[in-house]
């Protein structure tokens, strides 16, 4: 009897082994990297970054995902073209993977034939990502009546309002840079970047309304209320925007062109300059140097982000005028400080708008809005720069939902690495004292 | 065999709901209509999800669900109407365990009606019905228990979760579930007190979290005090009730006649006060150039004593797409200028707000049309609305951006009414980007200069011509006017239509002597023809030997445009 049924089970074991290789073995190849969204195939990812959820833009029923890697490998099944990773095994995984490299092979199943897309690689790296991302939703093209500022944990899905409000026109002035400082301060001194004409773009493409040059950099000490007006060209003949303060509290970069004139506005181009600056008595040195000359390239320099370890200045670049939103030409610039290379970052940039770039603590990574994909609406992406100053293949702020970003019609824009939480209050605090401050 | 109380419930359910389908699905449909354009509902996980993130989110989701089958404004009334009925039948229900009247049922139409009433306001969600509903049926639950513990556990398990559904509910549960006990004489005062203490605690304890203050953590989600006047109804009734003392009795048909006439004065009066159907019959216009209903529009705009801008533009509007703009501008009061054909949107509230994007999209001025496609959308309730994603992927897909255009359509396939519609479309091959990105830099409050700039870069569309020149004309503007005939008009029209003819002729210098106007006659400039130029010269002769009064030469010359040149009544 015992005999019988023994034979029966192997038998089975039989049948199934038989069944579970046929359902790889009949795969059909496809020699090409899955049509994922969004784009993750060979990026690199920090070790403490949430599941890479993603979808296939095709009609796919079934998707399975291999990840293989030194410590083994795990297969994931998702339903619907869809694949949502577990937070708890994801998170082991990169651990476990972490200084290494993850190769991704995707089966997916087209009524009854399975597809075996060209497997890829992520590239796990040690250097973490700030814990928080903090980013302003706003409508692309309106006035942003109506405005949110948003804090997501970048090692999970939690997002949180920090602050909702209804403007008439014009934008928070710069919450997020004002918070960032706030919070995480690399440097005793606050320096807010105080345009109060700056976001009353229309934001369309063309559209522009920023006739005036009212612009003034200001330097506020935090701790003492004491401000400083650096460069004030309300009646002045340039304009001044995109302060960069070095984490040492010495150097700061700025961008300034002429006075805006209507009808040459497609002219109308920002270059970028250095100067000492003396966190002390809040003051800067008279002497300037040219970092960026536009009249040379014929673009304009706006947006700057320094790193906090002073060696790289990132930036945008657009045909003309003020914030990259606006322009779908822009693209993202690094400038190597230390050697005076320019890095035209082809790897970063697309034909969408590339933007608002904005450093990690440690310097390895950025986070910067593209609108990649429709065009329209701003989505962070993440880029790490290894230490031989080389940038990698930048990804998406992966969602619970991967389709998310397909139904959202807010554009997630200037977004921010923080390390600490946001207080709910630290937006209307920090605009009082700047408001306080810097009153003409 | 139907019992007398059951047909009698039947008929009072058949009263009203043939009283709210009348009112809302016959003379009131678009008041609900154009609910359903200002909000988004994408069926999809994510929207669930985020509705849950707020209190009172199954009222809300419920709410949104039931306002998107306004799409067909009378499939959305009646299912509205058995909304409504429902809400009767459990506060009837419970009505009936406070006391036992045979004809209860007629207490209970006292919050239907106010409910309707609510309903007459454009700003009342319909989320509002669900919260009366959801707290009801839930106090009904509770109270179906009758093992006294385990109604206490219940109770106090189920009052949080009343918050999370239904929001400002959880009063109406806890006054109800109170009242209901009082009546029937179950006095459980520490139970109530808990329940109380737990009404105030659990929304104080969450207003963090869903980011409400003050007020609004007790009311949400009746963002105005007046929103709650039908709980409050219900609230009146039920504690008048438990007041009455417990017995049998039935209505004699003086009171039954008492009631009904009650309910249908509240219903009558407060409708006379929340209803607005000035803007229903401006709502009725947008819909109807929505359809492409031109001669509908005409009609409907002639409904007005007064000539409204709105209704105007719209009018106008329709004469544009129907061809007929420089035939029949002056046909009609025209007391806004330019106004009428280029709408401000500063000016303007919801739900007129998604009228100027109309004129830029029929234009061709995709620039201008998706910026006031979305500033439209930006004053919605939710900041977000159908209509305005629509607009937004007809702009992407005339503007031959795909990219664009499939984000939008992607949207519109998640939706219930609008998926067919979205997979039908597709990415139109056009040149009109070149427009849109050379119209660009410009001044969006100087109309002249879009304007100019649009016939610019499009001279071959004569409509776009008309458009520009029926402008000037309504500003007045007679010098862009002639300039604009010369530079583009003269190239469609070898004889210019009757109110051009009589702008140009406007801007010839007066002449006096029969020898001097024949020579006039024999120059004419355009191709204007004599026949024109004497009517001119008729009006003028006319309008001295009648001191230039209005009233003598509007039956004549009304109009013309040298009538409005001279009349015109500036609004």
């Amino acid at each position: 009897m015992n005999g019988i049924r023994s034979k029966i089970v192997l038998f089975i074991g039989m049948m199934v082994c038989l069944w579970a290789c046929k359902g790889s073995d009949g795969d059909k190849q496809v020699d090409a990297l899955p049509p994922m969204y969004p784009d993750y195939p060979n990026v690199t990812l920090p070790v403490n970054i949430a599941p890479l959820n993603f979808l296939l833009r095709t009609s796919t029923e079934r998707v399975e995902v291999r990840l293989r890697g030194k410590s083994g490998e795990s297969t994931f099944i998702g339903s619907n073209g869809k694949i949502q990773f577990p937070e708890k095994e994801w998170h082991a995984l990169l651990q476990r993977e972490c200084g290494g490299k993850i190769e991704v092979s995707v089966r997916a199943q087209q009524g009854d034939e399975w597809l075996r897309y060209k497997a890829f690689t992520w590239q796990i790296v040690p250097e973490q990502l700030d814990t928080y991302i903090v980013y302003r939703q706003i409508s692309p093209e309106g006035e942003n009546r109506h405005v949110e500022l948003c804090e997501r944990e970048v090692g999970n899905f939690h997002e949180r309002k920090i602050m909702q409000e209804e403007t008439d026109g014009v934008m928070p002035h710069l919450s997020v840079n004002t918070l960032y400082n706030m919070t995480d301060a690399r440097s005793n001194n606050v320096v807010a970047l105080w345009m109060p004409e700056r976001a009353m773009t229309t934001s369309s493409d063309c559209l522009w309304e920023y006739f005036g040059t009212q612009s003034r950099l200001c330097a506020i000490n935090r701790e003492n209320g004491q401000s400083r007006i650096l460069a004030d060209t309300l009646s002045g003949q340039t304009v001044r925007a995109f302060p960069a303060l070095s984490a040492d509290g010495r150097s700061l970069y700025y961008s300034e062109a002429p006075a805006a004139v209507r009808d040459s506005l497609d002219a109308w181009c920002f270059s970028i300059y250095h100067r000492k600056f003396n966190s002390q008595n809040l003051t800067w040195a008279d002497a300037v140097d040219t970092v960026y000359y536009s009249d040379t390239v014929k673009v304009s320099a706006v947006e700057l982000s320094l790193s906090p370890d002073g060696q790289y200045l990132l930036f945008a670049t657009t045909t003309y005028g003020l914030p990259s939103s606006g322009h779908r030409d822009s693209d993202l610039r690094l400038l190597h400080l230390d050697s005076g290379r320019l890095d035209s970052l082809e790897i970063v940039n697309t034909e969408a708008a590339e933007g608002q770039p904005s450093w990690t603590s440690d310097s390895h990574w950025f986070v910067f809005m593209s609108k990649k994909g429709d065009g329209l609406y701003g989505k962070p992406y993440f880029c790490y720069v290894d230490s031989a100053g080389v940038a990698h293949k930048p990804f998406m702020l992966p969602q619970r939902d991967p389709a998310r970003y397909d139904y959202m019609l807010e554009s997630l824009e200037n977004p921010m690495m923080v390390s600490r939480p946001m207080k709910s209050d630290a937006f209307r605090k920090t605009n009082k004292i700047i408001n306080e401050n810097t009153e003409p | 065999m139907l019992n007398k109380d059951t047909i009698f419930r039947l008929f009072v359910a058949l009263v009203a709901g043939i009283c709210g389908y009348l009112f809302f699905g016959t003379w009131y449909p678009w008041h609900f209509a154009v609910r359903e354009q200002a909000q988004l509902l994408m069926l999809t996980p994510g929207t669930i999800l985020s509705y849950m993130q707020e209190p009172a989110w199954l009222a809300c989701y419920l709410g949104d669900y039931l306002t998107q089958f306004f799409f067909h404004p009378r499939l959305g009334i009646c299912l509205l109407v058995v909304v409504l009925l429902l809400t009767w039948w459990v506060g009837a229900r419970l009505l009936r365990r406070v006391v036992d009247y045979a004809h209860i049922e007629l207490y209970a139409l006292f919050p239907l009606a106010a409910e309707m009433v609510m309903l007459g306001r454009i700003d009342y969600p319909l989320s509002m019905p669900f919260v009366l509903l959801l707290s009801l049926l839930f106090a009904g639950i509770c109270l179906r228990i009758r093992q006294p513990a385990i109604s206490v556990v219940v109770g106090i398990l189920v009052l949080p979760l009343v918050y999370g559904l239904a929001g400002y509910g959880v009063y109406l549960f806890l006054l109800t579930v109170i009242a209901v006990e009082l009546a029937r004489s179950e006095l459980r005062l520490s139970y109530w007190l808990v329940l109380a203490a737990e009404a105030v605690v659990v929304p104080l304890s969450l207003g963090d979290y869903f980011q409400l203050e003050g007020r609004e953590v007790f009311c949400y989600p009746a963002v105005e005090r007046v929103w709650l006047f039908p709980a409050l109804t219900w609230l009146v009734v039920i504690v008048m009730l438990t007041l009455v003392p417990r017995r049998r009795f039935y209505m004699n048909w003086r009171e039954q006649a008492a009631v009904w006439s009650l309910s249908f004065l509240l219903l009558v009066g407060g409708l006379a006060i929340t209803t607005d159907f000035h803007r229903e019959k401006m709502l009725a216009i947008g819909a109807a150039y929505d359809r492409g209903e031109w001669e509908e529009v005409a009609r409907l705009a002639e409904d007005f004593e007064e000539p409204d801008l709105v209704a105007t533009y719209y009018r106008n509007l329709a004469l544009f797409r129907d061809g007929q703009l420089p035939e029949r501008l002056f046909d009609y009061p025209q007391p806004y200028g330019g106004r009428a054909l280029l709408l401000p949107m500063d000016t303007l509230d919801f739900p007129d707000t998604f009228a100027p994007c109309e004129a830029y999209f029929a234009l061709g001025d995709w620039n201008m049309a998706r910026y006031t496609a979305r500033r439209a959308m930006e004053v919605c309730p939710k900041s977000q609305s159908i209509r305005g994603v629509k607009r937004l992927a007809e702009i992407y897909q005339e503007a031959s951006d795909s990219l664009a255009m499939h984000k939008y359509l992607t949207i519109l396939e998640r939706t219930w009414f609008y998926a067919d519609w979205a997979r039908k479309q597709e990415v139109k091959q056009d040149t009109t980007e070149v427009v849109n990105v050379l119209l660009g830099l410009r001044d969006p409050s100087d109309a002249r200069e879009t304007l100019f700039r649009l016939v610019e870069f499009q001279p071959e569309r004569r409509e776009v011509i008309d458009f520009v020149l029926c402008y000037c004309l309504l500003e007045r503007d007679l010098a862009s006017f002639v300039e604009a005939y010369r530079r583009w008009g003269t190239a469609h029209y070898s004889e210019p239509p009757r109110i051009y003819a009589e702008a140009l002729l406007l801007q010839m210098p007066p002449e006096s002597g029969r020898r001097k106007q024949r020579r006039r006659v024999e120059k004419l400039p355009f191709g204007i023809t004599e026949t024109q130029m004497k009517a001119f010269l008729n009006y003028r002769t006319a309008a001295r030997l009648a001191g230039h009064r209005r009233e003598a030469l509007e039956a004549a010359y009304g109009t013309t445009y040298w009538f409005y040149d001279e009349f015109r009544d500036e609004k």
